[in-house]
């Protein structure tokens, strides 16, 4: 692991859109999960899909707008139309000032993020310090994507150490190597993601190619003995078996993960990418059969299958 | 899984209709009319002894553990002598009764109505409370949920922990008869207190003798049946039963078999007595394990031979129903007698006391799924993991069981009502979650007050919100308190208003149990009460304690007092006099106004904004209670539990500025009202830790529902005994959890034929869901499920 150079501290604030305590299935223990905002991959399976603008947005759920009009007026932008519930709202316009969310009485209008500074997440997650040392738990990093954010994310895993709580971080493995190697040796544990082991198809689902990703994964887990792939398991995109044998070999020979998760899609609902304004895609759970005979190729590589169910 | 037996009893008992046995009734008035003039406490331990004469003898299909309250398998007792007047106006509807209906056949009724009623007329405990209890405290008191203590009037008030340490299993009744005998020998009715005792030793003489005559009854009958039994293993096991029903519990026992068989007689012994609630087992791990480990070297007992005593114990605590009034069983819901039973722990020198019997006890409740005993845990931080585990296995089997409660906690609360650290450290559970001790004489459930009610009355001029009468003391209107510090100050007014007359109702209910109902019996079970020859009702017991103050709505109270900071006094956007004519319409037509206050922050949320006035209020409601002494000097003591009191409570108090409908439920103990406490469960115990546990040493009750989901694997398992540890290493009490996913429940509403067997928690305790009202069944389902996190 490389030793984390001594930073000056200036005081950082980054954008979250979420603190989750008692998050029991990101790691060991019970743990708070810090949501950092921001994401450069499009996933189009994405559970998340606030969490891809790196500012702070208003969601509008059409289906729960009664047409009340109470936020037109409130609105200093003019980014509502007073007409129709439907495409009433004009993004581009909105400053993201949130009144309308304060005024809208079926919560149709709600404000999805903020910007926080490292002692503000810090004073949440402290609180559960208590819960961390008797599972064995800790605060796990998860977004968007951490390291879009490195200077806050460093912080805050410095922060962490100091206070004795263990921290683990989940990313995509999309990020430049050298700008953020050194928070590696803040972390205890790594999740990373390996969404498809072709570079033209990972483009296609994700937005982005994956040759980088792969590279960090290798470097990742030679320098960092607790590093453990995730796999989101979709039946259309990466479940069939030229692609998780793909995914043996590459682990088996370049990389010394500690183990694999699959994670099979769960459909979580449109509505919230029609709140952010974007289109959803629906995908398939593979079955059970699917699942184990997955984990059987890898486990045949010598790589252990894990969760944390 | 159970042996085959205890699968039979188990079914047997399902199917089996609680009803009601007058036998005790005849045989206690009827001794009554023999012995007019007498001295109260004879004449009690006479009849007594006349029901153990003449009560029927029935022994049930391969049974091995005997003794019945009466001939049916599911029997309730009447006590007349505490009260009548509900009986006799609603045996009618026993049988269709909402919340816990009972049989009661014709020819029964008319032995009430001829026999048994009209010698009472007058001469119930509930007929002189009536008489003598201060108007003023009456008008608040009498059937109004504001402040309630029905049960220390029409009932007799159980709440204590037999010894059988130190006493039952060391002297037997024999012993006990003898000691009473030697007693007499020396006295001579010289002075007033030499009549007392002369009176007592008499009546335990009578005591004594009346639950040896009743288990030789039983051997008798044991002896009977294997007369003509035709299976040779059965009529063998009658045979037994005879032998050990002649032995005990007039000697001490010897073996595991008699052992229990003596725990059962003595429990049997005090139901048919008083017929009351939290008649408790105690440390039963601790006293029984000399036998068990005696009996396993001596191989004289197989673990597989205990476990199944075990569990016949069990089905015998759950077979006697408690017969109550419709208005307490809407307090104490679930035919629930409260026999609280403690396993785990630390010993009298404070090492871990866990042992196999322990694991068992867990076992027997997993297996059976009786609602009895109510199965308590204490955990310390030395228990071993693998009994956390196992404790979370139970708790995963959805019986609600067990009640989880930090040992340490238990023992600091005693420690500050001045009992030895031995003392202490050897507490068991008393009811749901009071900390008791065999030794100790308190009523631990003497008054629930209805915290939301100080509210209404600070806030509506002293007049309760539904039915317009003045209850509390005068106020002026709300809009002209000017500040929120005026509005706090008035809720205090109120609530100190309420204890003092809770005091009031308490006291005055100490004196005539005294004078009228002392306890020949139950006194011989508990320590001090022979040694000086007085009655556990006159505080014959080694430690006196003071009565317990329940408090209702903590909750309720915080978030409605955070609401009304937030919302007029900090915000300004409502007034008060808004927030009033709100919550006179019911919300109806404020929707704005209630969608503010429901954003408001919510106890139950790691939020100081609220939590700081929750911890306020049960502070001060701890220095009041205790500032007032009982009828015996000690001090009154403060509690935040649960029975089911919280339906109740809340049906007779209207909206509340925290957004709750009128007479919706409150929330039970100093758990968050149900469905705001939206962050985690660790926000949650959070929460409920910043309430001062340790000075509430009448108990604090919290529960959580958790979905099955969330405890499939062994590693969530091992996260829930972390969460345990973690909250009790925050200072908190007890939790307890319900694990059923809220689509069982709405199943089991539609089908309940289909869960007959299925245990929720209700509050301090677990009962079959199928048995609760409907009102009861829709508020464990909104309570707060924790499975989409």
């Amino acid at each position: 692991m490389p030793s984390s150079k001594e930073r000056p501290m200036k005081p950082c604030s980054g954008t979250i859109f979420q603190i989750q305590r008692w998050s029991i299935h990101d790691g060991e223990g019970v743990r708070s999960t810090v949501f950092l905002k921001g994401c450069p991959l499009r996933c189009k399976w994405c559970a998340n899909p606030e969490s891809w603008n790196g500012n702070p947005e208003v969601l509008f759920f059409q289906e729960k707008c009664t047409g009340c009009n109470r936020c037109v007026p409130v609105c200093g932008e003019g980014a509502i139309d007073p007409g129709e519930t439907a495409g009433r709202f004009s993004r581009e316009r909105c400053s993201c000032c949130a009144r309308c969310c304060e005024v809208c009485p079926t919560g149709a209008r709600k404000r999805i993020g903020a910007k926080v500074t490292v002692e503000d997440v810090l004073q949440v997650i402290r609180r559960d310090a208590v819960f961390y040392r008797e599972s064995g738990g800790g605060v796990t990093f998860s977004g968007g994507e951490p390291f879009a954010q490195p200077e806050f994310l460093r912080q805050l895993a410095a922060a962490c150490r100091r206070l004795g709580i263990d921290t683990a971080v989940e990313t995509s493995g999309y990020f430049d190597w050298e700008q953020v190697k050194d928070i590696f040796g803040l972390l205890d544990g790594v999740f990373v993601d390996i969404k498809h082991m072709d570079d033209e198809r990972h483009r296609q689902m994700t937005g982005v190619g994956n040759r980088g990703i792969l590279e960090n994964i290798a470097r990742i887990s030679l320098l960092h003995p607790n590093t453990i792939v995730r796999v989101p398991l979709i039946e259309e995109v990466n479940a069939h078996e030229q692609n998780i044998r793909a995914m043996g070999e590459f682990l088996k020979n370049h990389t010394r993960v500690k183990g694999v998760e699959f994670l099979p899609y769960h459909d979580f609902g449109e509505a919230k990418y029609r709140a952010v304004g974007a289109q959803g895609q629906a995908f398939t759970t593979p079955d059970g059969a699917k699942i184990a005979a997955m984990k059987e190729i890898i486990a045949a590589y010598g790589i252990d299958i894990v969760d944390f169910k | 899984m159970s042996s085959k037996r205890i699968e039979g009893f188990k079914k047997s008992y399902i199917d089996a209709k609680p009803s009601i046995s007058v036998h005790r009734a005849v045989a206690f008035t009827a001794s009554h009319r023999n012995t007019e003039g007498e001295a109260v406490i004879v004449r009690r331990a006479k009849a007594f002894q006349a029901v153990c004469e003449s009560l029927p003898v029935t022994i049930f299909d391969g049974e091995l553990i005997v003794g019945s309250a009466g001939e049916f398998l599911k029997t309730g007792v009447i006590c007349p002598e505490y009260s009548w007047k509900w009986v006799e106006e609603e045996m009618d509807s026993f049988a269709s009764r909402d919340q816990d209906p009972y049989r009661l056949d014709e020819a029964a009724k008319a032995i009430l109505r001829e026999k048994i009623f009209p010698y009472w007329r007058g001469k119930s405990l509930e007929e002189n409370f009536l008489a003598r209890i201060h108007p003023e405290t009456a008008k608040i008191l009498i059937d109004t949920g504001i402040i309630d203590n029905d049960s220390k009037w029409r009932n007799a008030v159980g709440e204590i922990t037999a010894d059988y340490q130190d006493i039952i299993f060391r002297k037997g009744f024999g012993g006990l008869k003898r000691e009473a005998l030697e007693q007499l020998q020396s006295l001579e009715p010289v002075s007033a207190e030499a009549l007392e005792k002369l009176d007592f030793y008499n009546a335990a003489v009578l005591v004594c003798e009346g639950i040896i005559i009743l288990a030789r009854r039983y051997a008798d009958k044991a002896a009977e049946l294997a007369r003509t039994e035709p299976d040779a293993s059965r009529k063998q096991e009658l045979l037994e039963i005879a032998r050990i029903c002649r032995k005990v519990p007039e000697h001490p026992p010897e073996s595991f078999h008699e052992a229990v068989q003596t725990v059962w007689f003595t429990q049997l012994g005090s139901i048919l007595s008083e017929n009351s609630l939290a008649l408790n087992l105690g440390r039963f791990d601790q006293y029984m394990y000399p036998y068990y480990a005696g009996g396993l070297k001596a191989g004289a007992v197989t673990p597989a031979a205990a476990q199944e005593l075990i569990e016949a114990l069990w089905i015998k605590l759950s077979e006697w129903v408690w017969a109550i009034s419709s208005n307490t069983a809407k307090f104490f819901a679930g035919y629930n007698s409260f026999q609280n039973l403690t396993v785990g722990g630390r010993t009298r020198d404070g090492r871990d006391a866990t042992n196999e019997l322990s694991y068992m006890c867990l076992q027997a409740t997993e297996n059976v799924k009786t609602h009895q005993p109510g199965l308590s845990v204490r955990i310390h931080p030395d228990s071993p993991e693998e009994f956390l585990l196992a404790v979370c296995r139970l708790i995963r089997a959805g019986t609600g069981f067990p009640a989880v409660h930090n040992d340490r906690v238990g023992s600091e609360m005693l420690l500050a009502e001045g009992l030895s650290p031995e003392d202490a450290r050897d507490w068991n559970n008393c009811g749901c979650v009071v900390p008791h001790f065999r030794k100790v004489g308190k009523w631990t459930s003497a008054v629930n007050i209805n915290l939301a009610a100080a509210l209404e009355y600070a806030l509506n001029r002293g007049e309760s919100r539904l039915t317009g009468k003045a209850m509390g003391l005068p106020e002026v209107p709300a809009a002209e308190f000017k500040s929120y510090e005026e509005v706090k100050a008035a809720f205090f007014r109120q609530l100190a208003y309420l204890i003092k007359h809770s005091v009031i109702g308490s006291v005055t209910a100490q004196r005539i149990h005294a004078e009228m109902v002392p306890r020949p019996y139950l006194s011989l079970l508990v320590d001090g009460c022979m040694e000086q020859g007085k009655d556990l009702s006159r505080g014959g017991a080694k430690y006196n304690l003071g009565p317990v103050l329940t408090g209702i709505g903590v909750a309720d109270s915080a978030n409605s007092l955070a609401a009304i900071r937030k919302l007029v006094f900090e915000d300004g956007k409502y007034t008060l006099e808004q927030m009033n004519k709100a919550l006179d319409a019911d919300w109806e037509g404020c929707g704005e106004l209630r969608q503010a206050v429901l954003a408001c922050p919510k106890y139950g949320n790691d939020d100081d904004y609220a939590d700081s006035i929750a911890v306020e209020i049960s502070d001060f409601y701890y220095r009041e209670v205790r500032s007032y002494k009982d009828y015996f000097g000690s001090s009154f003591t403060s509690a935040f539990m649960g029975i089911s009191n919280y339906i109740p409570a809340g049906s007779v108090i209207g909206a509340t500025p925290d957004g709750r409908k009128a007479k919706t439920p409150l929330t039970e103990g100093v758990s968050p009202h149900a469905g705001t406490d939206l962050t985690s469960p660790t926000a949650a115990m959070r929460s409920v830790a910043k309430i001062n546990h340790d000075v509430h040493s009448g108990g604090t009750l919290m529960n959580i529902k958790l979905a099955p989901e969330l405890l499939q694997s062994e590693r969530s398992l091992k996260n829930l005994a972390a969460l345990i540890r973690a909250y009790f290493a925050l200072g908190a009490f007890h939790v307890q959890f319900n694990v059923i996913s809220a689509a069982t429940l709405r199943k089991a509403q539609e089908q309940p034929e289909e869960y007959r067997d299925l245990l929720v928690r209700v509050a301090g305790y677990s009962t079959q869901f199928v048995n609760l009202s409907r009102e009861a069944q829709n508020a464990i389902i909104e309570r707060t499920t924790y499975e989409t996190l």
